[in-house]
């Protein structure tokens, strides 16, 4: 638990809770601070969770936006890295459920949905790979993301999603399982 | 498959899934989280704009004199935009004062997507633009003047989806988006919505 807190506040030595404090006071040097403390690592888990770069920058902006106009409602449960890390992938799947509900609008024809998503895998493992991930429910790809390609451990990943540590275990457990079945042509001989 | 040859796999698929990009980008994205912030003292790229070069005036005469323009080419509504309620009091005149500013920006924007739509795309500048006024419109969604203001609120949120689909046009790829904007901005009645409420905004703020 203490290695999560410190891996997810990214503390290099200086005080973070004095960080948010001379933010609230309206000190710019504290919000870019903040910023450069966890921006590369927020970032990197967007653009994980959305794989489009320029929706990753419009979404890492808005979260450090929100985070900074809305600091009054943090009031320190939790590391100010682990909240700015829950706006962003609340944002992150916001986005992302608006642009499936606008993709449905705009293809009402496309069987996607209906066809088996294993006919549909392409001989490329790493397509294949976008694919079956994109199969799996959005609980089950965050957790599958941020554990497997990011290293969050299931401590952390239920600091950031409001998770217990098991309902992460579990939802990583079901996204395997799921893509040993998607991706069982690539089965290694 | 097991699960030791599902990591082989991902461990193959590794170095090309969804590889993160260089954070060079990170300088810029704070810029656009300075400027959204801290709005007034950071000069925005209108100027460097082609299409926008006159937008230079004052924020009114922009306004007024783009709200002109494009209400010659717009339909009227078919039931009139409801009025603005804005009191502005006195501690909150900077903010109604960055509303206004937004909304004569915004408007500037629309203008120059409109001139520009019959003949060429808008390109990357027009965007970046987009997604400056995108975070300002979302900071001032959660303000005081906002939430008592309901006519403002129902404006700027509106505008929060428009500046959205603006700020991720891609030059080449944008016709059909193009096309679901202006469609947007046409059924929302957005221009005259823009001039209601900075018409009470002004008249609250005097």
């Amino acid at each position: 638990m203490a290695h999560a807190a410190v891996l997810i506040s990214g503390d290099r030595g200086d005080n973070e809770q004095d960080l948010v404090a001379r933010v609230r006071r309206g000190d710019r040097e504290a919000e870019y601070a903040l910023y450069q403390r966890h921006a590369g690592k927020v970032h990197r888990l967007v653009f994980r969770l959305c794989a489009d770069e320029d929706l990753a920058n419009d979404l890492t902006q808005d979260a450090f936006v929100r985070a900074f106009s809305r600091l009054d409602l943090f009031r320190g449960d939790a590391t100010f890295g682990t909240w700015i890390h829950r706006i962003a992938v609340n944002l992150t799947l916001n986005a992302k459920r608006s642009e499936q509900r606008r993709a449905r609008w705009l293809a009402p024809i496309d069987d996607s949905i209906a066809a088996p998503v294993r006919e549909q895998l392409d001989h490329d493992l790493v397509q294949s790979l976008e694919q079956a991930v994109d199969a799996l429910t959005d609980g089950q790809r965050e957790v599958f993301l941020m554990h497997t390609f990011e290293g969050y451990t299931h401590v952390e990943i239920g600091e950031i999603l409001g998770i217990s540590e098991g309902t992460s275990k579990g939802r990583l457990f079901h996204a395997r399982a799921r893509l040993r079945q998607l991706l069982a042509r690539f089965a290694p001989e | 498959m097991n699960d030791e040859q599902l990591d082989q796999l991902l461990d193959t698929a590794r170095p090309q899934f969804r590889v993160p990009p260089e954070p060079a980008q990170l300088d810029m994205i704070w810029e656009r989280i300075s400027a959204a912030r801290h709005p007034a003292p950071v000069r925005r790229p209108v100027h460097q704009l082609p299409w926008m070069r006159w937008a230079g005036v004052a924020a009114a005469l922009v306004l007024a004199f783009s709200l002109g323009r494009l209400t010659t080419a717009t339909p009227a509504p078919s039931t009139p935009a409801p009025p603005s309620t804005s009191v502005v009091a006195a501690g909150e005149q900077p903010v109604a004062a960055a509303a206004t500013e937004l909304l004569g920006e915004t408007v500037v924007l629309l203008s120059a997507l409109h001139e520009g739509q019959a003949t060429e795309l808008p390109d990357r500048a027009f965007a970046q633009q987009a997604g400056l006024l995108l975070g300002t419109t979302r900071l001032l969604i959660d303000s005081r003047v906002a939430e008592r203001d309901p006519a403002l609120k129902s404006l700027l949120q509106d505008l929060e989806l428009v500046l959205a689909q603006l700020a991720r046009l891609r030059t080449g790829e944008a016709h059909g988006e193009l096309q679901l904007i202006n469609d947007a901005l046409q059924e929302q009645d957005i221009v005259p919505r823009i001039r209601s409420v900075a018409a009470g905004l002004s008249a609250g703020a005097d």
